[in-house]
């Protein structure tokens, strides 16, 4: 590279304040979620889809990933709401969920950036089961550009598949 | 002493006298002295006196009664007697006078019966000369009327064609202006049409440039269609490689974060990475929708480009028939303006002609009118002539009458035995 932009000649960041949190910012149903960078392990672009039978519903289906398998999850499906987005033209948010054997992906139509917030702007979810307005698992809900956009809680999200 | 009647008269007073007094004396002596020897002296006087004044009285008046005879039948018209002269005093003198007048009478009268002869046969000459030419003349007369008539109808008929001469020449005149002015108009015209129809073959060969040029650019822009194509497809490369980049780039992010302190400084990498793919793919966005825009434009530009080439080949063939038409315009045009220049030229001696045709027609009309005013001057000449003929034959009439007249008083005359 001929020549570094001026933020690559700085020094290295300061230590990180440990009440930032790191989201990522993605838009999937039809509207903008985020997830914990720690809960994201890889955002992947999608290949040959193959449907799972007797899947749960928001189950698209399964693809390959680095040689396994990869469980794609589609909000979309989750809230009955019709995916007008084919999963070849969507992306796959790896997730860091453990499931034995198996790595589980959430589709995206786009993901956005990583963003960091105070974790004082992200104000708790009072609701018994932490499910959102929408149906969707969400741990905590924060403003982001004038948008309102609720923090996936994925352990939550996937606690029935793992039990399934 | 001179024979003459006062001699007479004397010479008879004498004897008177003498033969009184020779009376007296003889008586005288042969009567006695009585007293009334006196009275018959004087008695016998005057009885010798009575007779020598009645013998000389005689002698007078058998000579004037033989003038007074010979008068008498003169005043008959018998001039064939003359009187017979017997003495040689002034009764002679006066029977020879008479005789000679008797002879000039004669004379006259033969002359003039000869003269009322040819007077009455050249007078009934003249008469029915007269009643010839007056009849003539009254054909004349009538024939001169008719003459005078239609000279007098001819002038209004000569005024009438001058009349309409004058509006034929005025006509003429004006139809030779505005033929002149369509010459000028045509000559302008015939130059406007020379010069348009240069301009227009002018214009004819700059459309074809145009047409070369309108074509060159259909090829360029296909050309640049085709670019454009290539421009989108590189477009979407670079934004797919924006897209991997930014993926590469949240990747990185997500891996630096998980690596924990040691990923720090490439998180901030990552980020930046990811800001340049951002940017990439937005500038590649805004590339492609410009692109987009240009290939839109591009299709619309082609299709009326290719339109436009269609539209070119059919004004390529409406130029050249066009131009045929132009040059066949121009041509005409000439042609129609050799045509108004020779008719303004035909006009303009026309109007010479014209000019001198009114000319001509006044002086016809004068002419006319001279004949009109002659031939009434004529016509009443012939009327004038007409009642001197009238007159003259009246005249002669009345002379052959007097001829006639004269004729039977001469007739009375008798100059022969």
């Amino acid at each position: 590279m001929a020549e570094a932009s001026p933020e690559l000649l700085q020094a290295p960041s300061p230590p990180e304040p440990e009440d930032l949190a790191r989201l990522v910012l993605l838009r999937a149903a039809g509207g903008w979620h985020a997830l914990e960078l720690a809960a994201v392990r890889e955002i992947s672009p999608i290949g040959r889809v193959t449907r799972v039978p007797n899947a749960p519903p928001e189950v698209r289906g399964i693809t390959t990933w680095h040689g396994k398998v990869l469980v794609l999850y589609d909000l979309a499906q989750r809230r009955a709401a019709p995916a007008n987005t084919p999963p070849a033209d969507r992306f796959a948010v790896v997730l860091d969920v453990t499931i034995p054997n198996l790595d589980v992906a959430l589709l995206a139509e786009e993901v956005a950036e990583i963003r960091t917030v105070p974790r004082s702007q992200i104000a708790p979810v009072t609701t018994g089961d932490g499910a959102g307005s929408r149906g969707e698992r969400v741990k905590g809900l924060t403003e982001l550009d004038g948008v309102q956009v609720g923090i996936l809680d994925v352990a939550k999200f996937f606690t029935h598949l793992v039990g399934a | 002493m001179k024979e003459s009647i006062g001699n007479k008269i004397l010479l008879g007073f004498l004897g008177v006298i003498f033969a009184t007094i020779a009376a007296g004396a003889l008586l005288a002596l042969l009567l006695p002295e009585t007293p009334s020897r006196d009275v018959i002296s004087a008695c016998s006087a005057l009885l010798l006196g009575a007779v020598v004044a009645n013998y000389l009285s005689r002698r007078i008046a058998r000579e004037v009664g033989a003038v007074a005879q010979a008068s008498r039948i003169l005043s008959e018209g018998d001039l064939t007697k003359d009187v017979v002269v017997r003495s040689r005093d002034e009764l002679g003198a006066l029977a020879i006078s008479f005789n000679q007048m008797v002879m000039s009478l004669r004379r006259i009268v033969t002359e003039a019966k000869g003269t009322a002869e040819k007077v009455t046969g050249a007078a009934a000459g003249l008469s029915g000369s007269a009643e010839q030419m007056n009849a003539s003349t009254e054909e004349i007369a009538a024939t001169v009327e008719q003459i005078a008539k239609g000279a007098e109808h001819q002038a209004e008929l000569v005024e009438k064609t001058s009349k309409v001469m004058r509006d034929m020449a005025a006509a003429i005149i004006e139809i030779a202006g505005r033929a002149k002015s369509a010459a000028e108009a045509a000559a302008e015209a015939g130059y406007t049409a020379q010069s348009g129809g240069r301009s227009a073959q002018e214009a004819m060969a700059k459309m074809k440039e145009v047409f070369s040029i309108l074509e060159a650019s259909t090829a360029d822009v296909k050309g640049f269609s085709a670019k454009t194509q290539q421009i989108g497809t590189i477009v979407e490369v670079i934004n797919k490689i924006a897209q991997q980049t930014h993926l590469l780039a949240l990747n990185a992010s997500i891996e630096a974060a998980r690596a924990g302190e040691y990923g720090k400084g490439f998180t901030v990498v990552a980020e930046e990475i990811r800001k340049l793919a951002g940017e990439a793919g937005a500038s590649a966005e805004r590339i492609a929708a410009i692109t987009k825009e240009i290939q839109g434009e591009s299709a619309k530009v082609l299709v009326s480009m290719e339109g436009a080439s269609k539209e070119i080949d059919a004004g390529r063939k409406v130029l050249t028939l066009t131009g045929q038409a132009l040059d066949d315009i121009v041509r005409v045009v000439v042609d129609e303006v050799k045509k108004v220049q020779e008719i303004s030229l035909l006009t303009q001696q026309q109007t010479k002609g014209a000019e001198e045709m009114v000319k001509t027609i006044d002086e016809i009309a004068k002419v006319a009118e001279d004949n009109a005013a002659s031939t009434e001057e004529a016509s009443a000449a012939t009327m004038e002539q007409t009642t001197s003929m009238e007159q003259m034959a009246d005249s002669a009439q009345q002379l052959q009458a007097l001829a006639e007249s004269l004729k039977t008083m001469v007739s009375r005359f008798k100059v022969a035995a």
